[in-house]
């Protein structure tokens, strides 16, 4: 069975970076999202093992979202990784404080992605080259 | 497909390209926003937005240059978005010049390189000088934390990003109301619900944040707060929202400004009594009809989808081949009626007439996404209209009308360089100086005005200045100087040969080139250029009133109707969209006026051109065989008795010129797609590419534009036999 | 020309079994694809040829030089056609069973190339190539040099000369 990943980031090339950076792993299926909205809807119809979300999003944006899939009573454990910016460190204390179990400062380089992935699920065998 | 890493930097550049654009079009918009008082605050987040963008994807792909003046472009539009900077026209012209930066750095992405580093520590230098001598940010610390007392929940304020803290600040401060809506919506709706209000409050308001809730009963249902400022009363704002299913309140005040404690993160819940009281949650159909009504004039831009032009190529011969596939049945169609099976072949006919109307479905279709608007090249003019206007110290009103007009993507590429041109020569050659312009009673500050105008299957793309007016003696001099003409060309030249001899190579009435307008070589490659796209120039001036640029330009390049026709037992293909009407005259119809050959036309003088004369072709010897083209479907066929007696003639217009071409025969019109005849026989005159019509059959496509210039502008030269 | 004792006439089908056979050459080998115009034999190397097409119906240009016949178009390309023996100063002859349009690349360019026959395809190992005097009236610019091969004279043609042409004084 499928470790199911969910990528939400308004930038495609974000989402497709990340995406490339993952392709390896035996194990796992990933899902993109392109706005706060579309995670929204697609977190309670399926059942995601990670989620990875930028926290720069307009409308909805990634500390929303990571508030609303830790009252979703699917989501309250899930791991919930969030992508920040630079000298953004008071909305990345914010998302720890929602929930979020870490983050990543963008840019990040590939092999920090896939180390993080790895750490939440070991069984996706990502592999690390 | 690309492999992954290939196909993410294929993303990169696309979406890189898409962001700079609107980057681009955004500071515009913020230039005329400041010169007129009331600035968006949208708009700058924008622009910070993108260069936010950029500066991670650049970082992801190794571009540490253009990271690097991301980062600082960045920092510049934070501290302008949180009100700590000021976006005075110094400070935009220097935003400016790092979208041409970034066009030019991403060009060496594409070819794996990057910006030359000295270039972008130059540039900061000079985005330093212009930051670096703001006045010291306005905005006061004030004891409380500037919620003004309005009682927002920690909860609350725990999800806001800090730029959307700065909003919610920064409004209390300006004196505005805070409320918040409540909102049941249909998750599989909830794009268009969102639009809906969004449309609604933008007009009395500014929305801060979306608020979701986790706690929804119902999985189809996503229940959202929305925090509003707004200058406006709450019934107003309530007005506005008329139709669409929220709730609206008021976010509780406290009378004295006590502090809000902001505690860590608290269990969530939201305070249900403060806001109006929560409705169950209905269907939430009337908020989708609501939002119907104002889609119409929304763009979401989430629904639209970047498409590599290769493949819409592809897709586009495919159509094309499919096509032909299409003539190839209908030809066997006529021959199983031609051998009598009329009746039993009726299923066969009615399957070809529709193959025939999906095919066009599909045709139209892929043109359309073809299709984009000219507004990424005006805006492109607009920004360099105003770079000039600075540097020469010329102020220039620029006139822009007809953006939203659409042209397939590769032209719209190629009419940049040919329209930047054409701008610079009327700005630097054309438009007089302020002083000069008030000694001629003009006003002083110059217009030039760029619109395009869709006619038909044509878009005329137009550049009119108010300035000087081409100095028709100084063309001809210098064109006599330069040994292009002899004087007794010169002496037969009408005005309108005098100003196209502009577009002779060589021609450049400036003894030294301008750094504005480069060495002055330049029309010439420009005509060049648009005869490449398949369309004309065309120039007019007055003396002391100004000039004119015209340019017609073919909506599509790939499949077009055409009218099959055969002079001297050879076939030519003519598009349709250059053909005015066909006639069939008398021999005794024709006039020789000054060596060239005229019909009259309702009244009108109509210039005649013998295709077989231009061509130098000589009617094959035998007897030729019977014309047998595939046989026509689409509109009249005007298969004649081959009686030698009458002429036909095919009116083809351009603009406004009209011209007869004489043929020996009219076959019929086809759909076809033309092929371009590659780079070794590209200097053919008056051929525009070739088609391949049912049954293997190669034919020239007539290139209408420059059969009609022959014809009207160098005289009888071209027909000599 | 007899072609007793060697292989037979090149076909379509042979020409792409050489072509499609072994790939793998020793550096110093080189494939050509020898035709015959009238009498004398010629050569081009297999890395210009894209495929060898029957002779067709060539549509022709208004207006341009007599060794351009016109156009084809094959697989959706617009091809220009030359005649190889007017090009090369040789009178012209009318076209037989066995004429065939080379289609050559040059530089990403498609040209077509009429000439008499087809003789066949030939793995040359390190040829002398020289530039040795011509058979008189062929013009030497077209000419890359001239090579032996089994005691027979061969011309291999300079392609990229062969195909080089301006059109007109533009508009």
């Amino acid at each position: 069975m499928p470790h199911r990943l969910l990528l939400v980031d308004d930038s495609a090339t974000a989402r497709a970076f990340a995406a490339a950076a993952l392709e390896d792993a035996a194990d796992l299926e990933i899902t993109q999202a392109a706005s706060g909205f579309e995670a929204i809807r697609i977190l309670p119809t399926e059942a995601f093992d990670l989620v990875i979300t930028d926290i720069n999003m307009p409308d909805i944006n990634g500390l929303e979202l990571i508030r609303f899939a830790r009252t979703h009573e699917r989501y309250q454990e899930t791991p919930l990784i969030i992508i920040s910016t630079e000298g953004r460190e008071r909305d990345r204390d914010k998302a720890l404080a929602l929930g979020a179990n870490e983050y990543l400062v963008k840019p990040y380089a590939a092999d920090q992605l896939v180390a993080a992935v790895r750490r939440y699920l070991p069984a996706a065998q990502v592999r690390n080259d | 497909m690309a492999s992954g890493p290939d196909k993410a930097l294929t993303e990169f550049l696309s979406e890189a390209q898409e962001i700079v654009e609107t980057l681009g079009a955004n500071l515009l918009e913020l230039d005329r926003e400041r010169a007129a008082g009331d600035i968006d605050p949208d708009r700058v987040n924008a622009c910070f937005r993108a260069v936010h963008s950029l500066k991670g994807l650049c970082g992801m792909f190794g571009l540490t240059q253009q990271s690097e003046l991301a980062h600082r472009l960045e920092s510049l539009l934070d501290a302008i978005r949180l009100g700590r900077a000021e976006p005075r026209p110094t400070v935009l012209d220097v935003l400016f010049e790092a979208v041409e930066l970034f066009g030019r750095g991403l060009k060496a992405a594409a070819d794996g390189g990057d910006l030359d580093a000295g270039e972008v520590s130059h540039y900061l230098s000079r985005l330093q000088a212009a930051t670096e001598a703001q006045p010291a940010a306005s905005g006061e610390t004030s004891a409380d934390d500037g919620l003004g007392g309005y009682q927002i929940e920690a909860s609350l304020l725990s999800v806001l990003t800090e730029y959307e803290e700065h909003r919610l600040r920064e409004s209390i401060r300006r004196g505005a109301t805070i409320f918040r809506l409540h909102g049941v919506f249909d998750l599989m709706a909830i794009d268009k619900g969102i639009e809906a209000i969004k449309a609604r409050v933008k007009p009395v308001g500014e929305i801060i944040t979306y608020l979701p809730s986790g706690a929804a009963s119902d999985p189809n249902v996503l229940e959202l707060d929305i925090l509003v400022a707004s200058h406006a009363a709450q019934s107003e704002l309530a007005r506005a929202l008329e139709g669409i299913d929220v709730d609206l309140g008021r976010v509780p005040r406290r009378e004295s400004s006590a502090p809000i404690p902001m505690p860590p993160a608290e269990p969530l819940s939201m305070p249900a009594a403060a806001a109006a009281p929560i409705r169950a949650p209905e269907p939430a159909d009337s908020v989708a009809d609501a939002a119907n009504e104002v889609m119409a004039s929304l763009r979401s831009v989430s629904q639209s989808v970047r498409v590599d032009i290769r493949k819409l190529d592809a897709l586009m011969t495919a159509v094309g081949e499919l096509t032909l596939v299409h003539t190839g049945l209908a030809a066997l169609l006529e021959q199983l009626i031609d051998q009598g099976m009329a009746e039993e072949s009726q299923i066969l006919r009615y399957e070809v007439r529709a193959l025939e109307r999906r095919l066009t479905e599909l045709q139209d279709g892929i043109l359309e996404v073809r299709m984009v608007p000219l507004r990424q090249v005006f805006d492109k003019l607009s920004r360099v209209v105003r770079k000039l206007s600075r540097s020469l110290n010329k102020e220039i009103r620029l006139e822009i009308s007809g953006a939203e007009t659409e042209l397939d993507k590769l032209i719209v590429e190629e009419l940049s360089d040919p329209l930047m041109h054409i701008i610079r020569n009327a700005i630097d050659h054309g438009l007089e100086t302020a002083s000069e312009r008030l000694a001629a009673g003009k006003p002083e500050i110059g217009t030039i005005a760029v619109r395009a105008l869709q006619q038909g299957n044509r878009v005329l793309v137009s550049v009119t200045d108010d300035g000087r007016g081409i100095d028709e003696q100084a063309v001809a001099r210098a064109a006599v100087s330069r040994g292009l003409i002899d004087e007794s060309q010169l002496r037969e030249m009408t005005r309108r040969d005098l100003h196209n001899l502009l577009f002779l190579p060589g021609m450049s009435t400036r003894e030294k080139a301008t750094e504005i307008s480069g060495r002055g070589v330049g029309l010439d490659v420009v005509k060049t250029n648009i005869a490449n796209l398949s369309g004309i120039i065309d120039v007019s001036s007055a003396a002391g009133l100004g000039t004119q640029v015209t340019i017609t330009l073919p909506i599509t390049l790939a499949i077009i109707g055409a009218l099959i026709t055969r002079v001297a037992g050879r076939t030519y293909a003519i598009p349709l969209n250059a053909v005015v009407e066909s006639l069939m005259l008398e021999p005794e119809d024709v006039r020789t006026i000054e060596g060239r050959e005229v019909v009259s036309l309702r009244r009108q003088t109509l210039r005649l051109v013998r295709v077989a004369g231009v061509f130098g072709l000589t009617p094959p010897a035998e007897p030729a065989a019977p014309p047998q083209v595939a046989s026509p479907l689409v509109g009249q066929s005007e298969l004649d008795d081959l009686s030698n007696d009458h002429l036909f003639v095919v009116v083809v217009g351009i603009a406004q010129h009209r011209v007869g071409l004489v043929v020996d025969e009219l076959v019929g019109q086809q759909d076809i797609v033309i092929k371009p005849l590659g780079r070794a026989l590209s200097g053919l005159a008056g051929i525009a590419g070739a088609t391949e019509l049912a049954g293997q059959k190669t034919v020239l496509v007539l290139d209408i534009p420059s059969l009609v210039e022959t014809a009207l502008g160098r005289g009888g030269s071209a027909e000599a036999a | 020309m007899a072609d007793s004792g060697r292989r037979a006439l090149a076909t379509e089908e042979t020409f792409l079994a050489a072509y499609t056979g072994r790939r793998s050459r020793r550096h110093h080998d080189r494939e050509l694809l020898t035709f015959a115009l009238g009498d004398e034999t010629y050569a081009l190397d297999m890395t210009e040829l894209r495929e060898i097409s029957r002779m067709r119906e060539i549509t022709e240009l208004p207006r341009v030089p007599a060794f351009l016949l016109g156009v084809i178009t094959l697989r959706g390309l617009v091809i220009p056609v030359l005649d190889l023996r007017r090009r090369m100063g040789l009178p012209p002859v009318a076209p037989s069973r066995e004429t065939r349009i080379l289609i050559v690349d040059q530089d990403g360019e498609p040209f077509g190339l009429l000439v008499d026959r087809v003789v066949r395809v030939e793995r040359v190992d390190n040829p002398q190539i020289e530039s040795a005097p011509l058979p008189g009236g062929v013009a030497s610019d077209f000419v890359a040099g001239v090579a032996r091969v089994e005691g027979e004279l061969i011309v291999l043609l300079e392609l990229s000369q062969v195909v080089r042409f301006r059109l007109g004084a533009g508009r």
